[in-house]
């Protein structure tokens, strides 16, 4: 096989240009006269019983054409359980639930009539964490929950605040634990907190006179969104179209569906004119979803040798008000509830638990994150009461081909090579060095190492397609279901493409746009798998274009097909390269001298669809429900002062396998950006509640996030065991950045204090009060 | 984005804007004196204020002097922190102009609105305490120059339509000794747990603090208390808590524990630091 000439290339992002000069238009930013806009009215109240909401001084004001309240719009919606009004009827759930929604003539009159609309609140009891929503006497949030339709694979618990449970039974939990000669048990928690994306979240709608419904929205699934309004509003799903442009970010936040709908019945509430709907950062932050927190207990042994032999995990997810996507991420997290580790017998119980904070939905890792924390937390615990290095113990257990995943499912040849990722850290951090030091000035110096693994959580019949057509010149246009989020996909594909037809990836033209009545079904774009699917989809639309383009070639050549190669531009005879016709002669179809034409235009189609998965079962969990792992190993470097807790993260490593580098440049950016991400995530962010459960910190200025001048220096390192079954052998490498970087943060700074951290985040104050704990 | 109607306006000497303020009180407008505006357009977009009238005092020509003159220094209320940060005259108040928000909030951020603004840290006022400054107000009855210190009490005490003009800062007060810490709940980028500077003036250290209470203070009890030699350094840092203005802030930046055990801790190092501790 020859050598790729664009795959392995840092071929420079196409949306790169127009994003650093500012030339990019969101959706928020494009405006147009005849529209009308949309504000929101929000809850200051977590649980409240709504008594009365008067909407007639606010009607009365300038502009305003239309109000709507929870009481105007029967029906919820939601991804897995429909347990969501679009706006609170009868009573509020979570801080800044939106109550009533205002459309006016310009978005200036829609915020000033809201505080014109008085809603009359009585406050209930409040549920501030998993387990106060699972303890016997809890108030109920969702009475009706028996009443509200839910896809099988999730299993809500009516009567109780558990939206679902995945139970994972492998093995003999008991006789693990018998031959257990060191056995821990810890608890580990994180209250929830959001996404941050830059570009807050924008839709609009208009519904034409044929009953057509028009969303352009900022989501990550138009798909997903165009198919629940249609079930939710009983409306023809080809009645319905959603448009997307390249997002902001999006981290999983955009995956699911919100405004989308709301926007919907505020379009209908003013017949069917075009309304936008954008979230303020503070409504971003808190009315909009944000992500999981997490409770977890976790038991866990290994014999004398160091070998893991049980697991007893409880994760119990904080989803917030309303389940969204948590129901599967608790699922999800169960799927892969030990971490990349041969664990031969284990228990877990996941449940994702209902609780008046701001509700949760994806968010970059999906579960993982949270499982990565917790697990990683108590396997550093157990090594060190075994008295096992770290790193060493995590090599004696790393996953490999032949073991079999919590599911019971059996890792194939195509399993990442684990072991050669925890050597790359141990290289990058120079771990036979030592891993703690104490300096002079008193502060001390600690090095962490953890693992990860993450499968795509999605649907078993999970999607994508690819069409490309030709221009005048030769060129080709792109078009696909997924969305550039700011991973860069876009550019892979075109590598791939430029490689399949030997073309440079310059004269591939991606179309940013996704509109779903033109772009090929698409599941979403989340899960990491984009690069995977479409990738397949991509190759195969490729071959098809190639079948055609040989086609009309070998009529204008007079050769046989199979003759033919493609390649820089042309079709030509394989043996004889220089008989052959440039693309731009054969891509529209062929035009003879004296004007004749043959064969016409090549459009390549090719698609995919998720290989072999199954649900798994209720019961033991057992099942494969895991398309392709992508796993790896991280570790930091911190300067701890323990005498104030304040920090520095000198230096954070990651090594993936990722089977196969398509774009170097891209690929070490979008691993840093998730580590960054981590890193924030473990030490810096989340939601701050006071006793009344209202989230205190719902601005920019005091919800924290990593600054540029607080990142430590990164080194990443790939490896490469190919994904057989992926394009040019890779995997999805988009959230796995993440997935170590807060149990890496937790273990060094426990290392450094010598006191374990196993509550997130990780503030100054905190580790503070757990040295001073320590010193008693 | 403001969603609602205000009237602007851009006087060019501190009798008009005066005039403007009485004319739109009596309109019953309530109107604002503004500066930079990173207070005001937060709180109008949030609707949590909703002044009639804004009047912008960048137009009067005063307002923006940054100069010596004889043996003081004048700076105008609307010089931004970002020019207070690179000007050289008076090097304690670049350091902590310096770390006051962000760069680009720096840009728009004036001293003036620093010093009367809504938050309760108000840092630029630390140095300007300890250097025994005046202020220049304006009003309808016409100008006064001022100690600092008559006039602060946790904030500056304006009468009504009164506006800041500027700040003197006797010369020799410029270039005194100094020392600075302020400290964050974890980035730099933040509002303070608290924010204390050390002036070591004639013969005593002089100390301002922000963030550690409701206010920012610098008081003469606990500056005694400091400066008794009679004490060890250990026996002057034990004590200051109790000689504190107000109680110690317990906020989500940071516990009251947290921020006492902070500061005692920098307290001690800045008499160490400025050479108190004999």
């Amino acid at each position: 096989m020859e050598e790729p000439k664009h795959i392995g290339i840092s071929f420079p992002r196409k949306d790169g240009e127009d994003k650093v000069r500012g030339i990019l238009r969101y959706l928020g930013d494009k405006q147009s006269p005849q529209m009308l806009h949309a504000a929101l009215k929000t809850s200051p109240h977590a649980h409240a019983l709504i008594s009365k909401i008067d909407t007639a001084e606010a009607l009365k004001a300038l502009g305003v054409r239309a109000i709507l309240t929870g009481e105007d719009i029967p029906g919820n919606i939601g991804i897995y359980i429909g347990d969501k009004p679009p706006l609170a009827r009868h009573k509020v759930r979570h801080y800044g639930e939106p109550v009533a929604a205002v459309v006016a003539d310009s978005e200036e009159e829609a915020y000033a009539a809201l505080p014109l609309i008085k809603v009359e609140y009585e406050s209930l009891p409040v549920i501030h964490s998993p387990s106060e929503a699972l303890a016997e006497d809890a108030p109920l949030l969702h009475e009706e929950m028996k009443t509200y339709t839910h896809i099988p694979a999730v299993i809500p618990e009516p009567g109780s605040n558990v939206a679902n449970r995945t139970r994972i039974r492998k093995g003999d939990i008991e006789s693990g634990f018998k031959a257990c000669n060191t056995v821990v048990e810890e608890s580990f928690s994180f209250p929830p907190g959001d996404h941050v994306a830059m570009e807050p979240r924008a839709s609009t709608a208009e519904i034409l006179d044929d009953g057509q419904v028009i969303i352009h929205s900022t989501t990550q699934a138009p798909f997903v969104v165009r198919n629940l309004l249609s079930i939710s509003y009983n409306l023809p799903v080809g009645k319905i179209t959603v448009i997307t442009f390249p997002l902001g970010g999006g981290f999983g936040g955009k995956a699911g569906i919100q405004l989308e709908a709301l926007v919907y019945l505020l379009s209908k509430a003013v017949g069917g004119r075009l309304v936008r709907l954008v979230n303020s950062r503070e409504n971003d932050l808190v009315s909009s979803p944000g992500r999981t927190g997490l409770e977890a207990r976790i038991r866990l042994g290994c014999s004398k040798e160091g070998r893991l032999e049980a697991a007893e995990i409880n994760y119990y997810f904080d989803s917030g008000a309303y389940a969204d996507y948590a129901v599967n991420i608790s699922r999800a997290a169960a799927i892969a509830c030990t971490g990349p580790y041969a664990v031969p017998n284990v228990w877990c119980d996941s449940l994702c638990v209902y609780t008046n904070h701001p509700f949760a939905t994806a968010y970059r890792g999906f579960g993982h994150i949270e499982l990565a924390f917790a697990m990683e937390r108590a396997i550093d615990l157990l090594a060190e009461q075994a008295g096992f290095d770290l790193l060493e113990f995590r090599m004696i257990n790393a996953i490999r081909k032949g073991d079999t995943s919590p599911t019971q499912s059996t890792m194939d040849s195509n399993t990442g090579d684990l072991k050669m990722c925890l050597e790359n850290v141990s290289e990058m951090l120079e771990w036979e060095k030592g891993t703690r030091e104490e300096m002079p000035d008193g502060k001390v110096r600690a090095k962490s190492v953890t693992c990860f693994w993450k499968a795509p959580a999605m649907p078993t019949n999970a999607d994508g397609g690819v069409i490309l057509t030709f221009n005048e010149d030769g060129t080709v246009n792109l078009h696909c279901g997924a969305i550039e989020i700011g991973q860069g996909l876009k550019t892979a594909l075109a590598q791939v493409l430029a490689e399949k037809l030997g073309i440079n990836p310059g004269q591939v033209h991606v179309v940013d746009e996704v509109n779903t009545r033109i772009a090929p079904h698409d599941w979403a774009t989340a899960a990491s798998r984009s690069l995977f699917m479409i990738g397949r989809a991509l190759v195969e639309a490729a071959d098809d274009a190639i079948r055609q383009l040989k086609q009309t070639a070998a009529i204008v050549l007079r050769c046989p097909t199979e003759d033919l190669k493609v390649s820089e531009g042309r079709v030509f005879l394989a043996d004889e390269p220089d008989i052959g016709l440039p693309l731009a002669d054969v891509a529209l179809g062929y035009r003879y001298p004296e004007g004749n034409a043959v064969q016409g235009q090549v459009i390549g189609s090719g698609r995919y669809i998720s290989r072999r998965l199954t649900e798994i079962d209720p019961e033991t969990g057992k099942g494969r429900p895991a398309l392709e792992w992508t796993m790896g190993a991280q570790g930091v470097e911190v300067e701890l002062d323990p005498s104030d807790g304040s920090y520095r993260v000198l230096k954070a490593v990651c090594s993936m396998d990722v089977g196969k580098v398509i774009n170097p440049f891209l690929a070490r950016s979008q691993v840093v950006g998730g580590m960054s991400m981590g890193l924030g995530f473990a030490g810096w962010e989340s939601f701050i509640f006071n006793k009344q459960g209202r989230v205190i910190n719902d601005t920019l200025r005091n919800y924290n996030i990593l600054r540029y001048g607080e990142e430590p220096e990164y080194e990443v390192k790939f490896v490469e065991t190919p994904q057989r079954d992926g394009p040019y052998g890779a995997r999805g490498l988009g959230e796995q950045g993440i997935l170590g970087m807060p149990g890496a943060l937790a273990g060094a700074l426990s290392g450094a204090l010598g006191r374990p951290l196993n509550r997130l985040p990780l503030t100054p104050q905190t580790i503070w009060e757990t040295g001073k704990e320590g010193a008693k | 984005m403001i969603p609602f109607d205000l009237e602007y306006y851009l006087p060019e000497s501190t009798e008009e804007a005066a005039a403007i303020f009485a004319e739109l009180s009596e309109a019953d407008k309530g109107p604002l004196y503004y500066g930079g505006g990173t207070e005001i357009v937060t709180m109008c977009r949030q609707q949590t204020i909703k002044p009639g009238a804004l009047i912008d005092l960048k137009g009067i020509p005063e307002t923006t002097a940054l100069e010596v003159d004889g043996d003081k220094l004048i700076i105008g209320a609307n010089v931004t922190l970002t020019e207070l940060n690179e000007q050289d005259y008076f090097p304690l108040l670049a350091k902590v102009a310096r770390v006051v928000a962000d760069h680009t909030v720096r840009n728009s951020l004036t001293l003036g609105g620093n010093i009367c603004g809504k938050l309760p840290y108000r840092e630029a006022i630390l140095p300007l305490l300890t250097a025994d400054a005046d202020v220049v107000l304006a009003g309808r009855e016409g100008r006064r120059t001022e100690p600092l210190e008559d006039l602060f009490d946790k904030r500056l005490k304006l009468e009504k339509g009164e506006i800041l003009v500027q700040l003197i800062v006797p010369k020799e007060e410029l270039k005194r000794k100094s020392w600075a810490r302020r400290r964050e709940k974890h980035g730099p980028v933040d509002y303070p747990l608290y924010h204390m500077i050390g002036v070591q003036k004639k013969d005593q250290l002089a100390v301002a603090v922000s963030g550690l209470c409701a206010f920012p203070f610098r008081s003469a009890e606990l500056e005694k208390k400091v400066n008794d030699s009679a004490l060890s350094a250990q026996d002057r840092v034990d004590k200051a808590p109790d000689l504190l203005p107000g109680t110690i802030r317990n906020d989500e930046i940071g516990s009251d524990d947290y921020r006492q055990a902070l500061w005692q801790r920098d307290l001690a190092e800045l008499l160490k630091k400025m050479g108190g501790a004999e």
